[in-house]
């Protein structure tokens, strides 16, 4: 089901070393694996493990220090208009209208005003903040803003969007509604994703497959195909594969924190 | 007690009638008594003048060319100083956010030069300008730049990382990034230093008319003073008092319209 596809982003030996005044920290070794076309990719690790490391590299913020990385067999050099990111903070303009913050990335693309305007207000649509075109982000809530940079994100339509721990700052119970919001979301449209967390049940109520990353230095320790059935509805986390497959994943992540703690004893 | 804590948070107080009418009284007192005082013979009118005197005086003064003049005079030079010194500053504080090495040598200036009253440089100026109105321009200008440069670097030091890398990653030219994200998130920060940096200006505009200027109102309330025309002095330092007040009262304008939907 997931091997026919092409890839959109591909890491072939995918190493990226930090310099530092007390030498070099190996941040990323040997990673390779591909996002299939169309299909939402999770990845999942330890915190500091160089999850994020990986998604700026997608990203073109940062560049491997060997190997590579494509975007459609493009070697990638550096950012592009055609990659949109997501990060943690929602990073909007709080000057700027829900409308304009969202026509933001087709500004910077030169895109016409009245065709970013129209593209703007079927984003507010799609992301379920009708009637709010005209607020400002001191306004919203924090996971209403989340939703505005989503927009910001998917109004350029992006070959790949990468999400960086998006749902990172919000409290439980909104990141729970935001994990099912985006679910739907994405559905409707299918986008390629590369989404990194570090929650088990939030990677799998999205993904269409997790990558497992290792204590650093981080490698893919493991690719978990999730093959429960979409439409994904509320009651998730109730379905027996999503239990199962949550052990898994919650093992394999265990390997590693317990490898983490023997490691900081030596 | 928590209860009554929430309940004054959450209420504001009402603008009643008691906050302003206080305010109305003491100045009324303050004005009867120094009134009192002058009529009784207590206060000196050599020294004092008294609140009628001058408020005839000032009915003469106002309308009159000198005073227009007067008023040009100082608004040009305060403007023409303050523009000057804003965009240094501003230009400077970029330079310094921007460039590390400049970073290491400047904001050590910076902040020594904001101790220093560089009032204390006109004659210095004069010798090189000449008796004219571009010493004032100038000084005006440097006591300006300091506070603006200092609070425009501490403004792009506190941007977000969410919106650098935003900036990044949307491929803005560098240019593009400063005007429609970077400036704008600073300017909670930049304000106030416009702010410190303008009441700085009007100080040193005033001042430095005292001692070089041939027109302006420093230089009629100096003039008054050395003539013993005390009355006219007064009447001028009312209309100094009064620009001070309505210039800012502009300034707060200006910034609450801008900060409106700056701050989150």
């Amino acid at each position: 089901m997931t091997t026919s596809t092409e890839a959109v982003l591909e890491f072939e030996d995918t190493a990226l070393t930090y310099r530092t005044a007390s030498g070099t920290i190996e941040a990323l070794v040997g990673v390779t694996a591909a996002v299939p076309k169309g299909r939402f990719v999770s990845v999942i690790g330890p915190s500091g493990c160089g999850k994020s490391t990986l998604l700026d590299i997608a990203g073109g913020l940062l560049a491997p220090t060997s190997g590579s990385a494509r975007l459609n067999g493009e070697e990638i050099r550096g950012p592009r208009r055609t990659t949109a990111m997501v990060f943690q903070e929602a990073a909007l303009l709080p000057w700027r209208t829900v409308r304009d913050n969202i026509a933001f990335g087709l500004e910077a693309a030169g895109v016409p005003k009245k065709r970013r305007r129209d593209r703007a207000d079927s984003l507010i649509n799609l992301v379920g903040l009708d009637g709010f075109g005209d607020k400002h982000p001191g306004d919203l809530s924090g996971g209403m803003r989340q939703r505005v940079a989503i927009a910001r994100a998917l109004a350029v339509d992006p070959e790949i969007l990468l999400m960086d721990e998006p749902f990172g700052a919000l409290d439980q119970q909104t990141r729970m509604m935001m994990g099912t919001e985006l679910t739907k979301i994405w559905e409707r449209i299918r986008c390629s994703v590369l989404f990194v967390t570090h929650d088990i049940p939030e990677a799998i109520a999205l993904s269409d497959e997790v990558w497992v990353m290792s204590q650093r230095p981080a490698r893919i320790k493991e690719r978990v195909v999730i093959d429960i059935p979409r439409p994904r509805g509320a009651d998730l986390p109730l379905d027996p594969r999503f239990q199962e497959l949550n052990g898994v994943i919650w093992k394999l992540l265990r390997d590693e924190a317990n490898r983490q703690l023997v490691g900081s004893a030596d | 007690m928590s209860a009554t804590l929430r309940a004054r948070r959450s209420r504001p107080p009402r603008a009643g009638w008691q906050v302003p009418a206080t305010q109305a009284a003491l100045v009324v007192g303050f004005f009867a008594l120094w009134e009192a005082g002058a009529a009784s013979g207590l206060l000196d009118p050599l020294t004092w003048s008294r609140p009628s005197v001058i408020v005839t005086e000032l009915a003469d003064l106002i309308g009159t060319p000198e005073t227009v003049n007067d008023l040009a005079a100082t608004l040009t030079t305060l403007a023409a100083g303050f523009l000057i010194g804003a965009s240094v500053g501003v230009g400077i504080g970029i330079a310094v956010a921007r460039l590390r090495r400049v970073q290491a040598v400047v904001s050590t200036y910076l902040v020594a030069l904001q101790s220093v009253p560089l009032l204390v440089f006109y004659p210095v100026l004069l010798t090189i300008f000449g008796l004219n109105r571009g010493p004032t321009v100038i000084v005006v200008a440097a006591v300006t730049m300091v506070p603006v440069a200092l609070n425009t670097t501490a403004g792009l030091g506190a941007i977000p990382r969410g919106l650098q890398r935003l900036a990044t990653s949307l491929m803005l030219s560098r240019s593009a990034a400063y005007r429609k994200v970077f400036l704008p998130a600073a300017i909670p920060l930049i304000f106030p230093g416009l702010r410190v940096g303008f009441l700085a200006a009007l100080v040193t505009t005033i001042g430095m008319e005292f001692i070089v200027a041939s027109a302006g109102l420093g230089y009629r309330v100096g003039q008054s003073y050395h003539t013993f025309a005390v009355d006219r002095m007064y009447a001028n330092i009312v209309v100094v008092c009064v620009l001070a007040i309505l210039v800012n009262l502009v300034l707060t304008r200006i910034e609450r319209s801008l900060r409106r939907d700056v701050t989150t």
